[in-house]
């Protein structure tokens, strides 16, 4: 007989020792440091192929944790080595900042592995108050009041939530269980809520995903940030909220209607405003963070779903996948944008793809992905959501035609935003280029390029992984075809440049 | 009748202690001093354990009687080097030790008679460090500033007042009931077997004193000036220690008295949460560092005498858990704090909050502990500050509450929750930055590591929680300071990393 719970506790302590360990010999020892913080991200798969290889479950885990662990080591890799690099040509120096990034990175993956409410909710409490903390990283004092408004609106409200769930499970078995036995334990607990509770349950976890009326922290928040810090919030940390209303949804009994009606109808008008919003930005991080919330509302909308068919929890984990990879990877870009010009205007930049020709190459990766355009991870996960709309919209759900017009929207407004963001790189400029003081790190570069391939190559493994049903065949297909003609193009592309000489006025002869 | 020889080991203590005082007074070396009052809080510990075990107290003033024991040494030790420093003398020390042992005892008194007489004796030394630390702050002050410090002496008076005002109705109405010799002489427990019945209308009068001493919202006027002119270690011991005499007392009092309490226990929650807002945004706003203590004492009280009167109306067990645990937060995060304030002060010659900074460039140690205080207060795991707003939402939440009072009570959680943060990480402020060239830095251990012994308390108390919650084993208690050793590590180092680089 194993104690499940002491493994679990022995791999977030190597986690935890070897992250730390990591950061700390980032400037002594760089190779080292990589790998040790690899491995770190990599033990929970470590651990949990192992048990697979002598036949034991050694770390219970369930499918929802599965997907958001995956998620958060791609993320967690392609940040800690991206922030490396970004914190040496920052400050030089970069362990004592690199420590914090990969122990918090690590809590977040804790976070996500965590089994009972006890274990939620500490390391819950913890990672908001980090990021509290890693707002004030680069700015100090400055980003003072942005942090306060996160740390106001978004911690303590989800902190109310997360006590409020401890109460209603604690009535049904009393505080010591309800505390630290398994969620598995809790959902055959039959524990109930009223409405009220409901929407007290909800609202913290409402907060965290930014919808409408507690979302004014978000934008303040993603772009004041460092931009390897919004990485995690909009990669990771929001997706904590998703994991945390499944969860939810899963161990409490919630009154049903008012749970739907809550979810979708905030939803839809955070994705109508902040789809809005997101257009009529200049500033490029602005702009990706309004984009964010129209997501979390795609998501909301998703989740106040989960009751009515079983193909929903799916699809919001693909989507779920999709948005992590998708925001890191624009998020970091934004962060060498920064570097590379320290501009965020859209207005005044345009000339990117002249003077950082291989950052473009591969950023075009993240916007098709943000599109939704094959062979993307976008496509896949924005073709399931409309497929399973209409699905269930012919099944008689009349409340599905409210999320597929969501749906429609938000992707509508997604093509115009990314065409924007890519305007950055190849639009028409009024100002002269700057020429870049310092030039990228590889490292950054190279962590970039990770997560550009990880949003074309994971579709594929997706659907080998996943069933799904008479879309599969086709889809993969399509996939396949469009996978190679990219490469194909881009081998072509870097084997055959075609450099203009004089410059084309619409083919006016001058 | 109680036998002879279980006065043995009180009376030995008392000897001991006083020969220790007398021996800790008399010397001038600085490590004799240590040992002297090191011997006082043992021997006292011990005595309040034995007189535990033998039945002469019960557990909730066994339960005050050690977080007063645990909360005064460290302080005490600590006035050694702070009274050198900041010119007080030995009289200094003598006060506080003797004020500590005071109100010690008035905790783990029996019975009525000798709590009135440690707790008159605990308001007079109080009384005395207030105006002593008048006195020393009128070297430096300016004639203008005189009239606000008598004006602070004429508070503490009438406090004073107000408490005799209460204990002598609350004798007077026992004796009614019991005779006088009895009501004076019996134990607690054996006088709330037989509760004296007391008409609405002597409520206020019974209960103004101890509310005055916790410091509710109308009568909350004295204790910012007073917690902010004593000397720090005595600031320490009055917020830490003083203002829960006042809830202890309320506990005591309606232990023993039956009346009507549909009034009044609303009214008194509406005042708490008054005071809590009032103090939290007074706190707030307030730039010298231990007025900003001071407001936030009126805020935590507020909240711990909302979960009594809570208790008083559903008396179940979860209730009662949110109010130790919030008492003991609160004593143990405010001494530590207000030891840091007393360094603060020696070092930089100023409580100004907006320029102070630079604190854990200077002090490695003393910041770190003062941030385990600072995280307390603002409510992070796995700190005791943490478990107590744990439990208080729970037992909001889950006991059997009217609806109007867990509204009622869930608004004043909900604010005491934000104005934490807010006060909390107003007061961090001072870690970050670059310290001012005209600080006098200070190299004493015997300054710093009772602090950080006060600090470590604040982490450690959450294992007693395995006494005192009987609904909650030690593999609760144990997996939760095991999962927040990882955030807990980070956040410090986040917090120091932080106030390291960012230049204010």
């Amino acid at each position: 007989m194993i104690d499940y719970r002491f493994i679990r506790y022995i791999t977030w302590f190597i986690m935890f020792s070897f992250s730390a360990l990591g950061g700390s010999l980032s400037d002594t020892m760089r190779r080292l440091s990589r790998s040790l913080r690899l491995l770190a991200y990599m033990t929970p798969w470590i651990v949990i192929g192992f048990g697979r290889v002598i036949g034991k479950e050694l770390l219970v885990i369930d499918t929802m944790q599965l997907v958001f662990l995956f998620l958060s080591t791609i993320v967690c890799i392609a940040i800690s080595l991206y922030s490396e690099g970004y914190l040496r040509i920052l400050f030089g120096k970069t362990s004592s900042i690199q420590i914090i990034m990969d122990a918090s990175l690590t809590l977040l993956v804790m976070l996500f592995m965590a089994r009972n409410l006890l274990e939620l909710t500490i390391l819950w409490i913890s990672v908001e108050f980090i990021a509290f903390l890693m707002i004030l990283l680069e700015k100090g004092i400055e980003n003072w009041n942005i942090g306060m408004k996160y740390l106001i609106v978004c911690a303590t409200v989800g902190d109310l939530s997360l006590f409020t769930w401890i109460a209603v499970s604690s009535i049904r078995l009393g505080l010591e269980r309800a505390l630290i036995q398994d969620f598995i334990w809790l959902s055959s607990a039959n524990i109930r809520a009223d409405p009220v509770i409901t929407i007290l349950l909800l609202i913290g976890f409402m907060a965290k995903l930014a919808q409408i009326p507690l979302h004014f922290w978000l934008v303040d928040t993603y772009t004041e940030a460092p931009s390897p810090v919004s990485a995690i919030f909009s990669g990771l940390m929001s997706k904590m909220a998703v994991y945390g209303i499944l969860r939810l949804y899963d161990t409490v009994l919630l009154s049903r209607p008012v749970y739907t009606a809550l979810l979708l109808i905030l939803g839809f008008i955070t994705v109508v405003y902040a789809s809005i919003m997101a257009v009529a930005q200049t500033d490029i991080k602005k702009m990706i963070a309004y984009s964010s919330m129209s997501h979390y509302g795609v998501m909301a909308m998703l989740l106040g779903l989960v009751p009515f068919n079983d193909m929903v929890k799916m699809v919001l984990y693909i989507y779920v996948l999709y948005h992590g990879v998708v925001k890191a990877h624009v998020f970091t870009n934004i962060a060498t944008i920064e570097i590379l010009v320290n501009i965020r205007d859209l207005y005044r930049l345009g000339y990117l793809s002249k003077i950082a020709h291989k950052i473009y190459e591969e950023v075009i990766y993240g916007v098709l992905s943000l599109i939704g355009l094959p062979p993307s991870l976008g496509f896949l996960a924005k073709l399931i959501v409309i497929y399973m709309a209409l699905v269930m919209v012919a099944e008689g759900y009349l409340f599905a035609f409210l999320f597929l017009i969501g749906i429609i929207i938000a992707s509508v407004f997604s093509i115009i935003y990314s065409i924007k963001y890519l305007g950055a790189y190849v639009g028409s400029y009024v100002e002269t280029p700057i020429k870049p003081v310092v030039n990228v790190s590889r490292l950054q570069y190279y962590s970039e390029l990770f997560l550009a391939y990880t949003s074309v190559i994971l579709p594929v493994i997706l659907m080998v992984l996943m069933p799904m049903g008479i879309l599969y065949p086709t889809i993969l297909l399509v996939y396949l075809v469009f996978l190679a003609t990219l490469f194909v193009s881009r081998i072509i592309y870097n084997k055959l440049p075609v450099y203009e000489t004089s410059i084309w006025l619409g083919g006016v002869e001058t | 009748m109680v036998n002879g020889t279980y006065f043995l080991v009180p009376s030995l203590a008392i000897l001991l202690t006083i020969i220790s005082v007398i021996y800790e007074v008399k010397t001038s070396f600085y490590s004799r001093k240590i040992i002297a009052k090191t011997i006082i809080y043992s021997v006292n510990f011990i005595n309040i354990v034995y007189l535990f075990f033998n039945k002469l107290i019960d557990h909730i003033s066994l339960f005050f009687g050690l977080l007063a024991l645990s909360v005064s040494a460290p302080v005490s030790i600590y006035t050694i080097g702070y009274s050198i420093r900041k010119g007080y003398g030995d009289k200094l020390n003598l006060l506080i030790d003797v004020f500590a042992l005071a109100m010690t005892y008035a905790f783990v008194s029996p019975n009525v008679l000798l709590f009135a007489t440690a707790w008159t004796v605990a308001e007079l030394l109080g009384f005395s460090l207030i105006s002593m630390g008048e006195e020393h702050e009128e070297r430096y002050h300016t004639a203008s500033r005189r009239f606000l410090l008598v004006s602070t002496l004429t508070f503490e008076l009438s406090v004073f007042t107000l408490i005799y005002v209460s204990t002598f109705i609350l004798i007077g109405v026992l004796a009614k009931l019991h005779g006088i010799v009895d009501a004076l002489t019996k134990p607690f427990w054996v006088l709330s077997e037989h509760k004296v019945p007391i008409p609405v209308i002597m409520m206020p009068l019974l209960l103004i004193g101890f509310i005055t001493k916790a410091a509710i919202v109308p009568m909350h006027f004295w204790l910012p000036e007073a917690h902010s002119v004593a000397p720090s270690p005595a600031s320490a011991l009055l917020s830490g220690i003083m203002t829960s005499m006042g809830i202890y007392g309320l506990m005591r009092i309606l232990s023993i008295i039956s009346a009507d309490m549909n009034i009044v226990l609303p009214i008194i929650i509406i005042l708490c949460i008054i005071s809590i807002a009032y103090g939290g945004l007074q706190s707030y706003l307030q730039r010298d560092c231990k007025r900003l203590l001071a407001y936030s004492t009126i805020a935590g009280m507020g909240f711990s005498l909302m979960f009594l009167s809570l208790y008083i109306m559903d008396p179940s067990n979860i209730l009662y858990i949110a109010l130790i645990t919030s008492i003991m937060a609160h004593s143990l995060y405010k001494s530590t704090l207000f030891l840091n304030a007393g360094i603060i002060e020696l070092t930089y010659g100023t409580r100004d909050i907006d320029s102070i900074r630079g604190y854990i460039r200077l002090y490695s140690t003393s910041g770190t502990a003062s941030l385990i205080a600072l995280l307390s207060l603002i409510g992070l795991p796995p700190t005791m500050g943490f478990i107590s707003k744990l439990y208080a939402v729970l037992a909001v939440l889950t006991s059997n509450l009217g609806a109007l009072a867990r509204i009622l009570a869930l608004i004043g959680v909900v604010l005491i929750i934000v104005l934490s943060i807010l006060i909390g990480l107003r007061y961090s402020r001072i870690y970050f930055g670059v310290p001012p060239n005209n600080v006098k830095k200070i190299n004493d251990r015997a300054i710093f590591y009772p602090e950080a012994i006060l600090a470590s308390l604040n982490i450690i108390s959450v294992l007693s929680l395995y006494i005192i919650a009987s609904g909650v084993g030690i593999e609760f208690t144990t997996a939760l300071v095991l999962i927040s050793i990882p955030p807990i590590i980070i956040l410090i180092y986040m917090l120091i990393t932080i106030g390291k680089r960012v230049s204010a």
